[in-house]
């Protein structure tokens, strides 16, 4: 993934755009620990039901827990459900 | 909601893959829009939903992935119709009970009226009838801005009306006029009198004006003072007077008055002593019936062994709205039979019934809103009858409206000797 210069990312701070456009950061959002909403990745990389792990724009994504189901899955977003146990930024 | 009705309606299969790189998979489902929901990993093999049209895209990954694709479950609208093809009946039928409920929803099948107290919904329906407004008629056809109109035109009484339709239903909401005429307008002598003919009040009977409030026209009387039958106690014809108290003309209107007067009423009852007494037996018959237009289908014994029975029949009639009635009803006929007995009362019994029918006498009269003052009745009992006689004075609210009759003006004689118009003195 092409690296955005630093003074880039400094404008766009200044400019007060979101992270997720101006940074490519995933956006995740979790409900308590069995429910969890993950938006703007590449592609999964590895689906078991005590892991998941995901490709993001900026690095990888690894949930561990129990009986993990992905409730839906397409281009722009997916839910994961189940027993989260921790979620690892690698 | 929407969606799974849309999936539904669109067909969505239950899907099991097996292979070596599974994510390869779904990451290639993911990239070309494909939507996979519900996924389970059980065992070695991954179990997910997706949508009919999207399954035809797999062939290109599976052999890519070399994925072993199995459909478990197949749902949707269109497996319906597949699996029930041979039924073509079940969908004309469904079919046709779709046209059915679309002709009816057109037509009116209930006509609900709210607010009436004065008029009867029956009548009111009557006259809906004669404009040819009835239940079964579609809805295309109605005017609900004519219909309150026509309302309002025929029932004088109805101040407002509103008529509307929703669903199969008309709704009419009637609001009538509450102030009550004070003067009977059934008493008076002629039925063309309306609320704008210059009319007189007069005395419908002999008495002694108790108390007078008059609201139009002018008094011809004051309280204490007595009246004939007939006699004018309202005058509806006014006299306008100029400055020097000379009648310049007469204006003509509509008396309106509460007027209470002492009266008597003349109470005569008589009876004979001796009577049939009916004694009923125990014995109670009950038989059902049902009848279709005219004709009686009768489901019990019709054979009475009996001389002397009273028998009344309990008809309950099959609605299909309120008040759309079907000509179809059932009922129940109950028989009690009877022995007649001759008797003859007692001098104490005869006096109670004498009593009983005057009680009942007065209390008619009650109900109309007439107040008793006294009473001044004798039973006399003889060997055959009992007869009462006597008097009921009574404080009641009376008045009857004639139509005032309306003088010419006087014609203007011509001066000879001046040339003028003079008026001719009546």
């Amino acid at each position: 993934m092409k690296k955005i210069p630093h003074r880039h990312l400094d404008v766009m701070d200044t400019l007060q755009i979101p992270r997720d456009l101006a940074h490519q950061e995933s956006i995740i959002t979790i409900s308590g620990n069995g429910e969890m909403f993950i938006e703007n990745y590449r592609h999964i990389l590895e689906y078991t039901n005590a892991c998941i792990r995901i490709l993001c724009k900026r690095g990888r994504l690894k949930i561990v827990g129990s009986q993990l189901c992905i409730e839906y899955y397409c281009n722009d977003e997916m839910k994961i459900t189940g027993r989260f146990q921790g979620v690892f930024f690698e | 909601m929407i969606n799974r009705i849309i999936r539904y309606y669109r067909g969505y299969l239950y899907v099991q893959i097996k292979s070596d790189s599974p994510e390869r998979f779904f990451n290639l489902c993911a990239h070309n829009q494909i939507l996979l929901w519900d996924m389970k990993h059980e065992g070695d093999c991954y179990c997910f939903y997706m949508r009919l049209k999207d399954f035809f895209i797999l062939k290109q990954f599976h052999q890519k992935t070399r994925t072993k694709i199995k459909i478990l479950k197949r749902h949707g609208l269109p497996f319906f119709f597949q699996m029930n093809r041979k039924r073509k009946a079940f969908f004309l039928g469904f079919l046709l009970f779709a046209v059915m409920i679309y002709m009816l929803s057109i037509y009116i099948w209930n006509i609900h009226v709210e607010g009436n107290a004065y008029y009867s919904t029956q009548r009111i329906l009557s006259y809906l009838e004669t404009q040819d407004i009835h239940h079964g008629i579609r809805k295309k056809y109605l005017d609900c801005a004519a219909i309150a109109a026509g309302l309002r035109q025929e029932f004088p009484k109805i101040t407002w009306v509103s008529a509307k339709i929703e669903g199969t239903q008309l709704i009419l909401e009637i609001k009538e006029n509450d102030t009550t005429d004070t003067v009977d307008t059934q008493k008076n002598d002629n039925e063309s009198i309306t609320a704008e003919t210059p009319c007189d009040i007069i005395a419908p009977k002999d008495g002694t004006i108790i108390k007078i409030f008059t609201r139009s026209g002018r008094p011809l009387v004051k309280e204490e003072m007595e009246c004939k039958k007939g006699e004018i106690l309202i005058s509806g014809k006014i006299d306008i007077m100029n400055d020097a108290l000379e009648v310049v003309r007469k204006e003509y209107v509509h008396a309106d008055a509460d007027i209470y007067i002492e009266t008597t009423y003349a109470y005569f009852d008589e009876f004979p002593m001796n009577y049939k007494e009916r004694i009923y037996l125990d014995e109670v018959k009950t038989s059902h019936f049902f009848k279709v237009l005219n004709y009686y289908i009768d489901l019990g014994k019709n054979e009475y062994p009996y001389e002397y029975y009273d028998q009344y029949r309990q008809e309950q009639e099959v609605h299909l709205t309120e008040n759309f009635i079907l000509p179809i009803s059932y009922g129940t006929v109950t028989t009690l039979p009877y022995m007649i007995k001759n008797q003859k009362y007692t001098k104490e019994q005869a006096e109670e019934k004498a009593n009983k029918n005057l009680f009942a006498f007065l209390k008619k009269l009650s109900q109309k809103g007439v107040e008793i003052q006294k009473k001044s009745v004798k039973i006399n009992t003889t060997a055959n009858s009992c007869k009462t006689t006597g008097k009921v004075y009574v404080i009641e609210k009376t008045g009857r409206r004639t139509p005032v009759q309306e003088e010419e003006p006087p014609a203007e004689e011509l001066d000879e000797t001046t040339d003028e118009r003079t008026p001719v003195d009546e």
